[in-house]
């Protein structure tokens, strides 16, 4: 396993998360998902170069990404129980009122 | 004192239009009457003084324009040219304000009309007695607006309006003319006065000027050709003679004052003022006797077959104005002026009396629908007959002393355009003569075709309006014989400082000692004219299915429909001139150009286009997210693609990109 499987591995599992969020057209709960994937993906890269570099600033961005992140999914959590509160559905084809 | 005529009718003007509604109607009629009768009285001792007694005078007002070169005072010259127009003009309209006092007696708006009659009064009086061109060209439009609100006066009438309309609109196409005369003079001899002008006229012979863009046009001949143009549609020479028959909208009394004798003579009065500048252009001068000529024939010819008693006389007017012009264009411009003078006073009587006649049968003008007013009608008929024997040019009446010189005198030119004027002169005092007897008697010698109504109606006028008449009869009778040697006899110094002939073009003398054969001839047309008139309408005399078998056949029929089409002039200026411009002004102008490609280039078209870009813009924000997450992708990858490019120096081919991504942008509908 050289550097550049560690680096193409999360950078699929990126993408993977990006074209969550484009192509789902139905459930809010997934882009979520997708936004935590591509969190992952970008820890990943940031540790696998802070192992190949050997330094650790990787490392603590990875840990300040985390939290981050569980921060962000818990507030985007939140949101969703609002909207569905309100709504009655998750599903985010139904969330166009602001249109140009 | 000499000011006072010009402010005398101006007065007359201003307190019956303007203040009108104080004095009430009887009195803005007697005002108006008397404003003018006191200018006319002033204006005799002005003939005496300026004219008989030979002392001309020049009076400064004050200045008007004051630029450096450009000085033009409101400044009047009153030589004997001046004050025998002034003798016409305010004559002719004290005796038509004084007519029009009981003619215009049930007409609700009377005051208005008496102000205009005044107005015109007063800017001809301007007109005739300026001593430069900017104040000639001031009372030149002053008496084209007059006309205009005179032809209109009866307003609702859309016939009337239209007229009034087409009578400003082709004496507009002459102004323009005139305005450029006016510019070629200034260009030439850097000022506008006419002393100035005319004593330097022969230095600037043979001279040229680089004038509208064209190079070495002769100088004298381009200024005299736009002064001709001016004058040739004030004075409805053929071409622009459209508007004058049409003119006969408005109340008689205006015919009279300002179709027969003032409106249509300004542009004769500019050419006899200008006499110095014509002389020095032979061939301008040519073309004003070829085109005088022609419009004597033309129009003479076309009255023959008009059934409307006014528009007899109009196209009489049209005709006479034709010999002036063609006595102008001979240089004998002393004759063409006595000629105005006579033909005022007998076409002011016969418009006069024709509106007697009308005024008498409930407002019918038809000659279809006239006869046997001989009866009740006396006095107009004689008015009529007077007045037709003067126009006939019947031996010793006033017509005879001027219009049979302006035939002499084209007969003793040895030119082509002296025997061409001579011949077309002589036929249209043949069709003179034969519309002037028909008028006569399909209107008082024939059987009545009219209504029984209109028979038991008809009364003659009251005395107010035959007393003008009389006046203008006796005029018409007399004034030829009394004035005859002051204006046209053998070396009459009567006009020695105002008009110039060239001795060479004086033929006064040949015509004068011309063979008297040849002198009868107009005459022997005249009697011809007379008697045709009188075969033809009285067919009872003659065998009656002879003339009806040849009045409807083919040749008869044609020349009549030609002639009632009067010569196809409205058709041709309708159909070639009118119609094409009013459909460039629809089509070209207005719908390409105005509502086409300026506003679509113009703020129109280019608010539209914002308005639907913006539009289009604004359709991407679907409110979806995963639209907007998808644009964000792509822009990212965009711009990506487009760093790349431009590392790989692919210019042209990044910008198409742009281009391409805006387009794609632009149009997402």
């Amino acid at each position: 396993m050289d550097l550049l499987t560690f680096i193409i591995i999360p950078t699929i599992t990126f993408f993977i998360g990006v074209s969550g969020i484009i192509f789902n057209k139905k459930n809010a709960i997934l882009i979520l998902i997708s936004v935590e994937l591509m969190l992952l993906a970008i820890n990943f890269i940031f540790l696998v170069s802070s192992v190949y570099l050997d330094d650790r600033i990787g490392q603590i961005f990875a840990l300040l990404i985390l939290t981050v992140a569980a921060a962000e999914s818990s507030i985007g959590l939140g949101l969703l129980v609002v909207y569905y509160r309100l709504q009655g559905s998750v599903s985010i084809e139904s969330i166009n009122l602001m249109r140009g | 004192m000499y000011l006072l005529i010009l402010l005398f009718p101006f007065l007359g003007f201003f307190s019956t239009n303007l203040l009108g509604r104080f004095i009430g109607v009887s009195g803005s009629r007697f005002l108006s009457t008397l404003s003018i009768v006191l200018a006319f009285i002033i204006s005799l001792f002005a003939f005496f003084e300026s004219a008989l007694s030979g002392s001309a005078c020049s009076v400064v007002l004050s200045s008007w324009i004051n630029i450096e070169l450009f000085t033009t005072p409101w400044s009047f010259c009153f030589d004997s040219l001046s004050v025998t127009m002034l003798l016409v003009v305010c004559g002719v309209s004290s005796l038509v304000h004084l007519y029009s006092i009981e003619y215009m007696l049930t007409d609700p708006h009377a005051s208005r009309f008496m102000g205009y009659l005044s107005l015109f009064t007063f800017f001809m009086l301007v007109l005739v007695t300026s001593d430069n061109f900017l104040v000639m060209f001031f009372g030149w439009e002053g008496i084209g607006l007059a006309s205009y609100l005179l032809i209109s006066f009866w307003h609702t009438r859309i016939q009337a309006g239209k007229s009034a309309i087409k009578a400003m609109l082709v004496n507009r196409i002459g102004d323009l003319g005139l305005v450029l005369s006016i510019c070629s003079i200034f260009l030439s001899f850097k000022t506008l006065d006419y002393s100035i002008i005319f004593s330097l006229a022969s230095f600037a012979n043979e001279s040229s000027f680089s004038f509208l863009s064209f190079n070495n046009s002769d100088r004298l001949s381009v200024i005299t050709f736009f002064i001709f143009f001016g004058a040739l549609g004030k004075s409805a020479q053929i071409g622009l003679h459209i508007w004058l028959p049409d003119a006969m909208e408005g109340p008689t009394p205006v015919s009279a004052l300002i179709h027969a004798a003032t409106l249509v003579t300004a542009g004769l009065f500019l050419i006899i003022r200008c006499s110095v500048l014509f002389e020095e252009c032979p061939t301008i001068l040519s073309i004003v006797a070829l085109m005088g000529s022609l419009t004597a024939f033309f129009a003479a010819s076309v009255g023959l077959v008009q059934n409307d008693l006014k528009k007899v006389i109009a196209y009489s007017t049209c005709s006479q104005l034709g010999f002036m012009m063609f006595a102008c264009g001979l240089s004998h411009y002393s004759i063409a002026l006595f000629h105005l003078a006579n033909h005022a006073l007998f076409k002011a009587l016969l418009f006069l009396s024709a509106g007697c006649v009308i005024h008498g049968l409930l407002d019918e003008q038809d000659l279809r629908k006239m006869g046997g007013l001989l009866q009740i009608l006396p006095i107009s008929y004689t008015m009529i007959l007077i007045g037709s024997l003067a126009l006939v040019g019947f031996p010793f009446l006033t017509g005879f002393y001027s219009k049979d010189v302006v035939l002499e005198v084209a007969l003793a030119t040895p030119t082509f355009v002296g025997n061409f004027a001579h011949w077309l002169g002589c036929l249209a005092a043949f069709c003179t003569s034969f519309y002037s007897f028909r008028l006569i008697f399909l209107t008082f010698l024939n059987n009545t075709n009219s209504n029984k109504a209109y028979i038991e109606n008809a009364h003659e006028a009251p005395i107010i309006m035959v007393l003008p008449l009389m006046f203008l009869a006796f005029g018409s009778i007399f004034w030829g014989f009394f004035s005859k040697d002051l204006f046209i006899g053998v070396g009459t110094p009567f006009f020695i400082t105002s008009v110039t002939t060239n001795f060479e073009n004086l033929v006064l003398l040949e015509a004068e000692f011309a063979p008297t054969i040849l002198k009868n001839i107009p005459f022997i047309f005249t009697l011809l004219g007379a008697l045709l008139s009188f075969f033809l309408i009285n067919c009872s005399v003659t065998s009656k299915t002879v003339i009806f078998d040849y009045k409807i056949g083919f040749f008869y029929r044609s020349l009549y429909s030609f002639l009632t089409k009067k010569w196809h002039f409205d058709q041709l200026a309708n159909e070639l001139i009118i119609h094409k411009l009013m459909n460039f002004g629809y089509r070209i102008s207005f719908q390409t150009l105005d509502k086409g490609s300026i506003e679509i280039f113009g703020p129109f078209g280019s608010s539209a286009k914002l308005w639907s870009l913006s539009k289009s813009l604004s359709n991407i924000h679907s409110g979806m997210i995963f639209h907007y997450s998808f644009v964000m992708l792509f822009s990212i990858l965009f711009l990506f693609c487009w760093f790349i490019m431009f590392n790989l120096n692919w210019g042209i081919n990044s910008l198409l990109l742009l281009l391409l991504f805006s387009y794609s942008v632009f149009s997402i509908d």
